[in-house]
């Protein structure tokens, strides 16, 4: 494996990143993806294309969220999942494209502006002595994807309640419970829409899992809770027309200790179990087995005529990842850790289960929204790590396309976004998000999702350098 | 995390009589603020730091919220270290009410303002010396900080 230091130190030595700060070789290789965004965000202004033409038809706005604060002088988060939300859009309309960002006004970001310092606890962070926390919302960093439901954007973290904004001015209007009762419930960053709008989502406490389900105007229609018998971490999961799949990995929260994330054990001599629901009765249930392993992401899942269940995931043979590395990297000395590979899981009738692997790796999977839960052939993933590229991976034909961005760019998730008009898969752009490590610079780039390999169809520079972020969504024009 | 709270806060009329009170008794007056004007406060306020972990309230008042400030006022009490806790009853079930995880849904509060992490403010946060005469104990109610 290649290191992400040695890649961007051996393309130093060839001149390509000649122009970077000296500083840079000494710092993290993720330092200026890990920086503080400007306190106010950034205005809305336009963004420079550098390459290509802006395909005919692509209008809308790619929303996008992640941690961006981190510090105050020596004050700092102990995990990169810590930051404050901060939320961009990328606004493409004729032919041209605006970025504009604003960070989600959380309780927890009021109160640390105001001490000047990283007041609350968080997943890897352990907070100052007696920081006043009532409410898992109190400590809600509102940084880990977005959603668009009933008009509203809505930044989503995974412990507790969605925080709402105006999609268009990126202003925050605050949390409302879906119901009293309801008030502070876990709402993960990975709610899965079906096509006709309505959307699931869960959120776990312990071994209890809460299951939500929303009309597609976001207003509650059934929320019920239960309980899937292990502590495993619950990042991501995955529907399919008729199940719900619970993966539960054997990273599991057995300790009470602050901060959080020192609270779970790899068991790796246990198997990877993946609870399947029947969407209509929780009751109705079955577990599967495969190896451990460690996963983060989800693609999407559905199911054969047979009743066979298919999901791609992103598999790690640990969790290094989120007990290491995402917190030495913001104290700019970074371990390295190989991606994860991307794999699908099939789960047969008869009870037995299998993973097959694709040989390529990356995070961050997508699929074509309009087929959730449904049968495809395709995921993208992006690898941020070894080699930034972005990676195609068709499940039906086992060919997979790849485009390496090289040297000095940090590649970030990238989304289906379908062409007017059309309906297949491959008849879609993926439009994502990269930061260019030589020019100091966040890129929108765009491919179509038939030859990714032949490169960017369009590629906007902005004028700011933002964070990494994690997850986005698009809203069509 | 939040099951001694909520333990601690659902008697809120549990009371044990205070027999201490003398001639150079004190009176609290407790200002409460940031109310939503509906439901009641439910408070308690205790002697000692036992009494307060055992919730065992030296006196208690329900009062009902028709504004976004209320008060409440305590008269005969000896001097000496004392507690307050509330919650604020918004629904007026008479009940502390949390979501299915046992989060609180509603607000709650300690003398002088203390809030605990995941749980109860402690005593040493929360307790305040009561003297002789007359006393105050402003508290914020909801609404985060």
């Amino acid at each position: 494996m290649i290191a992400r230091r040695e890649l961007l130190a051996g393309a130093a030595a060839v001149g390509a990143l000649a122009a970077a700060p000296a500083a840079f070789a000494s710092e993290s290789p993720w330092g200026l993806g890990v920086e503080n965004a400007p306190v106010d965000g950034y205005a809305p202004a336009a963004m420079r294309r550098v390459h290509g033409r802006a395909p005919s038809g692509l209008e809308g706005s790619l929303y996008r969220n992640g941690p961006g604060w981190f510090r105050y002088g020596s004050s700092s988060t102990g995990h990169w999942f810590d930051g404050d939300g901060f939320i961009q859009r990328f606004a493409i309309a004729d032919g041209q494209a605006r970025h504009s960002g604003k960070f989600a006004d959380t309780l927890k970001r009021r109160i640390e502006q105001q001490r000047q310092e990283i007041v609350f606890p968080g997943f890897g962070t352990r907070g100052v002595r007696g920081a006043p926390v009532q409410s898992p919302d109190d400590i809600n960093a509102a940084n880990t994807s977005v959603m668009i439901a009933g008009g509203e954007l809505w930044a989503l973290w995974e412990g507790g309640s969605p925080t709402r904004m105006n999609p268009e001015t990126l202003d925050t209007i605050g949390i409302r419970p879906f119901r009293e009762d309801l008030a502070a419930m876990p709402f993960t960053a990975h709610p899965k829409v079906e096509p006709n709008g309505r959307i699931w989502n869960i959120g776990a406490y312990g071994q209890r899992v809460i299951i939500w389900r929303l009309a597609a105007n976001g207003v509650l229609e059934d929320a019920q809770v239960i309980d899937v018998g292990s502590r495993s971490y619950l990042h991501d999961w995955a529907v399919t027309e008729r199940h719900l799949i619970i993966p539960l990995q054997p990273w599991v929260h057995d300790r009470m200790t602050a901060p959080m994330v020192d609270g779970y054990t790899w068991h790796g001599d246990q198997p990877f179990r993946i609870l399947v629901l029947d969407k209509n009765d929780y009751s109705n249930r079955r577990t599967y087995e495969l190896p451990a392993m460690f996963y983060f992401h989800t693609g999407d899942a559905w199911e054969d005529s047979d009743g066979t269940i298919r999901f791609d995931l992103c598999a790690s043979p640990n969790a290094h990842f989120v007990t290491e590395q995402a917190r030495t990297m913001l104290q700019q000395d970074s371990g390295e850790t190989p991606s994860a590979e991307l794999a699908l899981a099939v789960l047969h009738p008869d009870g037995r289960a299998e993973l097959q692997r694709s040989g390529i790796h990356g995070e961050f999977p997508q699929t074509d929204r309009r087929r959730q839960g449904l049968a495809r052939d395709l995921v993208v993933i992006a690898n941020d790590r070894e080699v930034s590229t972005l990676g195609l991976m068709n499940w039906r034909t086992g060919a997979s396309d790849s485009y390496s961005f090289g040297a000095g760019q940090m590649v970030q998730e990238h989304l289906f976004v379908p062409k007017p008009g059309a309906s297949g898969e491959r008849e879609s752009w993926l439009v994502g998000v990269t930061l260019n490590e030589r020019e100091r610079a966040t890129e929108v780039h765009v491919f179509d999702a038939a030859s990714i390999s032949d490169g960017p169809v369009v590629i906007w520079r902005s004028r700011y350098a933002a964070p990494l972020g994690f997850h986005g969504t698009w809203r069509g024009a | 995390m939040y099951r001694s709270i909520i333990a601690a806060l659902v008697l809120a009329t549990a009371v044990v009589p205070t027999a201490r009170a003398q001639d150079a008794s004190g009176a609290l007056t407790v200002q409460l603020s940031g109310l939503e004007p509906q439901g009641a406060v439910m408070i308690q306020i205790f002697a000692s730091e036992t009494a307060y972990a055992a919730g065992q309230a030296a006196s208690a008042q329900r009062v009902v919220v028709d504004g976004a400030t209320e008060e409440a006022r305590f008269e005969g009490l000896a001097p000496g270290q004392y507690a307050v806790r509330l919650f604020h009853d918004v629904n007026g079930d008479g009940r502390f009410n949390t979501n299915p995880f046992g989060i609180p849904t509603e607000p709650f509060a300690f003398s002088n303002n203390a809030r605990g992490t995941f749980g109860p403010a402690s005593w040493s946060q929360a307790a305040f010396a009561l003297n002789a005469g007359e006393n105050t104990q402003a508290i914020a109610v909801g609404g985060g900080q």
